[in-house]
């Protein structure tokens, strides 16, 4: 499409993005990783040209990554050798120990598109162990930009509610409550069904204001035979 | 069709398909019908082009281009997509203020109920 856009040493320059994994999600980092290497978050961004305006991306601590809810025990990664019985199982808490580096480069290798450039584009995205950068060399030479994502390790967001966002999430539920996780649980529980119950109801409103249209329509037809 | 003229449409072709007269005249028919798709085709591919590239310019200022269009469209301005991802590579001081522009339009409308999503 539009090259001459690539003849500017300041777009066409690849960037360095390094990423600190430790406390991040797998999949959560993953998609930011895939859209960087495939250069998603620049204004000359060019589907045709992913190697021309994707970028590199140092991963460090690979091994203080984390998972949400059973996937440690319950996650697995396969391969097959092709032969009879060459299936090969490891679950995602003995791959942290084995091979860390392959939690991500799987994650990330999923999320970007099936076709020839994918091997190229995944030779850019670089996960060690340690916090010790090889690249650092490198780096010093591009030029510096804004686009440039350095993440730090993960920070849980701050939640300051309002009483009325909390009146919006229960949907006017009210319970007292100890502040034990059990009677969270049920508060949540309940607070589910009320606003399943409030989606049928409304469900069947949209269905009633229908209902009142099609008869008119079939007596219409009915009357015309 | 004259097979002077479908020789010469064959240039390049692979394999023997750019020499036999038969095998020439099928690709040169079918490489005709793919021309025809591919110029309706690409009207689609290029609107997506853009959208992508404006996507990309509005996401470095904070909103996404779904909150961004609706920005544009509620005050009325009427520029296209080529355009817009034309300002968005070659000049992107006019297009932050673009931006700025549908953000105010944004806190503006639905009785400031209306939020954008967070990148």
């Amino acid at each position: 499409m539009s090259r001459a856009i690539f003849k500017n040493p300041l777009t066409a320059s690849h960037l360095w993005h390094v990423v600190d994994a430790s406390g991040h999600r797998v999949g959560r980092l993953a998609t930011k990783i895939a859209d960087l290497l495939r250069g998603k978050h620049k204004p000359i961004f060019d589907k045709s040209a992913p190697l021309d305006c994707g970028d590199y991306v140092v991963v460090l601590n690979a091994h203080k990554i984390e998972f949400t809810g059973k996937k440690w025990d319950q996650k697995m990664y396969r391969k097959h050798s092709g032969y009879p019985g060459g299936l090969k199982e490891t679950v995602a808490k003995d791959m942290l120990v084995k091979e860390p580096e392959h939690i991500i480069r799987h994650a990330v290798m999923g999320m970007i598109p099936k076709n020839d450039s994918k091997i190229y584009l995944g030779q850019r995205l670089k996960i060690y162990d340690g916090i010790f950068n090889p690249h650092q060399g490198q780096i010093t030479n591009t030029p510096s930009s804004p686009l440039a994502l350095n993440m730090g390790p993960y920070v849980e967001p701050e939640l300051n509610p309002s009483q009325k966002q909390l009146d919006e999430y229960y949907a006017g539920y009210k319970l007292q409550i100890d502040n034990n996780s059990e009677s969270f649980d049920i508060l949540e529980t309940k607070v589910r069904s009320h606003k399943d119950q409030l989606k049928r109801e409304r469900r069947l409103l949209r269905k009633k204001r229908v209902g009142e249209l099609k008869p008119l329509k079939s007596a219409s037809i009915k009357k015309d035979n | 069709m004259n097979i002077d003229k479908i020789f010469k449409l064959a240039k390049g072709f692979y394999g023997r398909s750019k020499n036999c007269k038969s095998l020439a005249r099928e690709r040169v028919e079918k490489g005709l019908e793919y021309n025809y798709v591919s110029r309706k085709l690409k009207k689609r591919d290029f609107r997506q082009f853009w959208i992508q590239r404006i996507n990309a310019g509005s996401r470095i200022h904070g909103l996404t281009y779904n909150d961004f269009s609706r920005g544009l469209t509620a005050s009325d301005v009427q520029i296209n997509r080529k355009i817009l991802s034309e300002l968005a590579v070659s000049e992107p001081y006019s297009f932050k203020s673009l931006v700025d522009h549908s953000k105010n339009i944004l806190s503006h409308l639905h009785k400031n109920t209306y939020s954008p999503k967070e990148i």
